[in-house]
């Protein structure tokens, strides 16, 4: 457990209550069980379970601050667990913060090609309903936040990974690149894939609710 | 995944030529500076030469390194790496060698630059460019773990160079060693200590970075 406080960091310390259950069912593409998440000296998320079953997608609400961004880095193995475990298959995994995750000196294809180098290729259907093509030999550090995230997520959502995490995917997206998104989000979880997602600006009509909400309140 | 680290890695350093070249002017501006306080002493300037000039590369070395390794460690890259990418500690490792291959011919220009401003017979520039080659990987894990310092604790500014250089002290002093007797074996005692620091950089940085 690695809860060091961050030097020169005066931290208030507030617990916040996060229980949650689902029903469970056979072969789960992800497992919580009585997740326990900190950040700093905070304990954002307190014994928290659910699972993921294929083809369901979850959508994690909450205010500013109740821990849903935690939440996604600790299922996808990027911050420590305070307790509890989380079972999930490494390789099915796709992730997407709050950072595109591209190297803003090079192109667009550049950073696709350099995610290609590493194994990780984006699906040309999905470029192509996302309107990567037009973007293709712009310097990232051109794109608009909407445009970014728009390769961020061609980079993401790969139909080979079974399990997308993805942080607030809809921000900065126009509405009609937001309504393509939704169906790439929707033939994943067809195709028997499962995503979980934070938004404050949309979700999927099939989607399941989990808030995250402080004092301890849950509502799954 | 450590050859496309380490191809991307010289592709940006290529094409960040300008983060060399300012490292350079703050590195001629600062020996300038040095000359300029003592010139009107060139006795005194002449011994004291490689001793600053390594203090001063030291300094402009990490400050032209200074976001490298945030960009690497603080960015979405990063983490989708780590969830999505086959292999990505061989990328960091391979961006790591390009830096340090990245930085050998910077390393001969600031030599150069300390032989002229302070009129070091040609012996000296041998010595020198020999001593920084050497420790080239050492200074770019120093980078690295500066770098992770950074993180840590936040924007340091200024204090950044004054974090590094004590650690480049046994290699300032190895390497001011150098132009006094450069001999084979002194190479090779400080190739081993240089070898030494790097593996102690590249575990105490994955050490800081556990605590981010």
């Amino acid at each position: 457990m690695r809860m060091l406080p961050r030097l020169g960091t005066v931290v208030e310390a507030f617990r916040v209550r996060q229980k949650a259950s689902m029903t469970h069912a056979s072969s789960p593409l992800l497992h919580a069980d009585r997740l326990s998440v900190a950040r700093g000296d905070a304990l954002l998320i307190e014994e928290l379970s659910f699972a993921l079953q294929p083809g369901e997608a979850l959508h994690v609400l909450g205010e500013n601050g109740a821990g849903k961004s935690t939440l996604l880095l600790a299922l996808a193995g990027l911050i420590p667990l305070a307790s509890g475990t989380v079972a999930v298959d490494r390789d099915a995994l796709a992730f997407l913060g709050h950072d595109n995750g591209l190297l803003p000196d090079l192109s667009v294809a550049e950073n696709m090609a350099l995610y290609a180098g590493s194994g990780v290729v984006a699906d040309p259907q999905t470029c192509e309903a996302l309107g990567i093509s037009k973007l293709s030999a712009k310097p990232a550090r051109t794109l608009s936040f909407g445009q970014a995230r728009r390769v961020a997520l061609a980079l993401t959502c790969l139909p080979e990974k079974a399990l997308w995490l993805l942080d607030e995917p809809f921000a900065g997206l126009d509405t009609q690149t937001a309504q393509t998104l939704e169906r790439v989000l929707a033939q994943h979880t067809a195709r028997r894939g499962a995503v979980v997602y934070t938004s404050h600006e949309r979700g999927l009509a099939q989607a399941r609710n989990l808030t995250l909400a402080p004092r301890g309140d849950e509502d799954v | 995944m450590f050859s496309a680290g380490l191809r991307l890695e010289l592709r940006l350093r290529l094409r960040g030529g300008l983060t060399a070249l300012g490292a350079l002017g703050f590195l001629a501006v600062a020996l300038t500076a040095v000359g300029l306080t003592l010139g009107q002493f060139p006795e005194r300037l002449r011994p004291a030469g490689p001793a600053i000039g390594w203090a001063m590369i030291v300094l402009a070395f990490v400050y032209a390194n200074a976001d490298w390794w945030l960009d690497q460690i603080q960015s979405g890259l990063n983490q989708r790496f780590r969830v999505m990418a086959a292999d990505a500690a061989g990328f960091v490792y391979g961006r790591a060698v390009g830096g340090w291959l990245a930085s050998l011919p910077w390393f001969l220009i600031a030599a150069w630059l300390v032989t002229l401003f302070y009129s070091q017979p040609t012996s000296a520039f041998s010595a020198l460019a020999a001593g920084l080659l050497i420790s080239a990987s050492a200074l770019t894990a120093l980078s690295a773990f500066v770098s992770a310092l950074r993180t840590l604790l936040g924007n340091v500014g200024v204090f950044l160079g004054a974090m590094a250089l004590p650690f480049a002290l046994p290699l300032v002093v190895l390497g001011v060693g150098l132009v006094d007797s450069f001999t084979l074996a002194s190479c090779a005692f400080m190739l081993g200590v240089s070898l030494l620091q790097t593996l102690v950089f590249i575990v105490a940085t994955r050490w800081v970075l556990s605590l981010v």
